[in-house]
């Protein structure tokens, strides 16, 4: 299999034309015209047989993709930031009304105009509404994330929307090798969607997405999502355990721990910065410090049991947050607080600190020997300050 | 949850839901949620068929009154009726020919009669027998949202 070096968005680009895609709605914004171009050159080119839609804004953009999702299609849409807000009807009928449909998101700070740096809020804005949010760190990772993606969202007993979450810049405009699967690989991976119900008159008149009158079947509705939700784990674990009998590369589908095995701290983040934090802590191990990484590759489900598994035995976590949630409790970020919530039914907690690093600001070396001082004095005493924002100027109260 | 319902076995319970009388009897035809299918589906009537489960009626603020002197039978209302309710034998023997459960009072059948044999009254007026300003509001509730 070759390998050649691609950015994110290629990588995503070509995963989608490996699953062979049938409906591709668009709507420009960084870093989804990356996808966008790559796609539309394919099908220009031959190579891809797939309608693309170039909507009149990210609502629309979403709706097609949500209304081709029910006549039966396989979609990708994607879109990131302020464009993701802007489709948010779309996407919380998307994940409710269970359309599998599979998007990526190129995490960009919310518009306070013009931020273009990496905030992973967008992607956040969509976890409580039953779509299953991955975070991948680089392009290899983003590609087999959405090859993943399909099998998992179309699976009967999931049918739930799937999203690629990759850092705005960090890994979809960062080149990065990639070994590019063939296509009798990808078909014998990834079988054609079969929806239940699709809009066919052939199958009889069907409404999709009807009137949920709550006294009628609101809460039977909301149960379901629910159940598909806990059923994604178990096919998660099902679709790696395939992809990695048929590629060759293995990966755990909701934490990947690294270094973990004697380590006293540890630190919890995702995306594409826990490549910069493990060559950190890499150079760490060989000065004999014990520290470990555990990255999260699934916000949602989240992988309660997996981190209670891995951060029993540590005595301080340090929790990176490239979000915010104002007034949150202890004011953290949104990662800091399902970790702890996660830890809870731990007997012997460890003390968790969080480095909140909002803004989309660039996260440096002298930044991680800080957040390790900081977590290191949390694996003596109980910290007082729980919150730190690492890449802040001036004082932080 | 279910990914498997049959058409019929939809159809079997929605007609069994809108036969019930009462509002605790329509809730208990209705399936719990891991027989219920999935993707917020509903099917729809066979062709030809009205919808048992949604009857439209509920959304009529005004009435056709059919004059059965005018009417010269050329069927125009039958056929632009938007909700199907105008029904085609009935009006050949120059009755009322309404189908009360869906006709939601848009008027169209009166605006497109070419002989004026249809005039819109006020659905109040029409069933109270009182003007429509007497008519108190929690009398009124029930004629539409």
């Amino acid at each position: 299999m070759p390998i050649r070096v691609v950015t994110g968005t290629r990588a995503i680009a070509e995963a989608v034309k490996l699953a062979d895609a049938d409906v591709i709605s668009a709507y420009p914004i960084r870093p989804y015209t990356g996808v966008m171009n790559a796609l539309a050159k394919m099908i220009a080119d031959g190579d891809l047989d797939a309608e693309l839609h170039v909507a009149v804004s990210e609502h629309d953009q979403f709706e097609i993709a949500k209304h081709a999702c029910a006549v039966g299609a396989r979609v990708f849409t994607g879109s990131s930031g302020t464009g993701w807000g802007y489709a948010y009807e779309a996407i919380y009928v998307t994940s409710l009304g269970m359309m599998p449909v599979v998007a990526m998101i190129g995490c960009r700070a919310l518009d306070d105009p013009g931020n273009f740096g990496m905030e992973h809020n967008d992607a956040f804005s969509v976890r409580d509404l039953g779509w299953l949010i991955q975070f991948a760190e680089n392009s290899q990772e983003a590609m087999d994330m959405t090859l993943i993606g399909y099998r998992v969202a179309e699976d009967h007993r999931v049918l739930l929307p799937w999203v690629v979450g990759t850092d705005g810049f960090t890994t979809t405009h960062v080149a990065s090798p990639v070994d590019f699967p063939a296509k009798e690989q990808v078909e014998k991976f990834l079988p054609p969607y079969k929806p239940p119900y699709p809009l066919d008159p052939a199958v009889g008149p069907i409404t999709r997405a009807q009137h949920v009158a709550p006294s009628l079947i609101g809460p039977e509705q909301r149960k379901q999502i629910d159940v598909a939700m806990k059923n994604a784990k178990k096919v998660m674990a099902e679709a790696y355990k395939d992809f990695a009998k048929i590629f060759g590369r293995t990966y755990n589908p909701l934490i990947e721990k690294d270094m973990m095995d004697d380590a006293e701290i540890a630190f919890v983040l995702m995306g594409a910065y826990s490549q910069n934090l493990r060559v950190f802590i890499q150079r760490l191990r060989k000065k004999g410090e014990k520290v470990g990484m555990v990255k999260i590759r699934s916000v949602r489900p989240w992988p309660t049991e997996e981190l209670q598994k891995a951060l029993s035995g540590v005595k301080a976590v340090g929790v990176f947050d490239f979000d915010f949630s104002y007034g949150s409790p202890d004011y953290a970020g949104v990662i800091f607080n399902e970790v702890k919530a996660s830890l809870y039914d731990l007997d012997e907690r460890p003390n968790a600190v969080n480095f909140l690093c909002a803004g989309g600001r660039d996260v440096m070396t002298e930044h991680w020997e800080r957040a390790l001082e900081l977590t290191k004095e949390a694996a003596k005493a109980k910290p007082k300050k729980l919150v730190h924002w690492l890449t802040l100027r001036g004082p932080d109260i | 949850m279910s990914t498997t319902m049959k058409i019929d076995e939809y159809r079997k319970m929605q007609r069994k839901w809108a036969e019930g009388k009462s509002f605790k009897e329509r809730i208990a035809a209705l399936p719990a949620w891991d027989k219920m299918p999935v993707q917020l589906i509903d099917f729809g009537p066979k062709p030809g068929e009205k919808n048992i489960a949604f009857k439209t009626s509920f959304v009529r603020f005004k009435r056709p009154v059919h004059d059965e002197k005018k009417c010269n039978g050329d069927l125009i209302c039958w056929l632009l009726c938007p909700a199907g309710a105008r029904i085609k034998n009935e009006l050949l023997k120059r009755k009322e020919g309404v189908d009360w459960e869906y006709c939601q009072g848009c008027g169209l059948c009166a605006e497109v009669c070419p002989t004026k044999a249809i005039t819109m009254v006020s659905e109040i007026e029409f069933k109270t027998k009182q003007k429509e300003e007497m008519v108190p509001c929690w009398e009124v509730v029930e004629f539409g949202y």
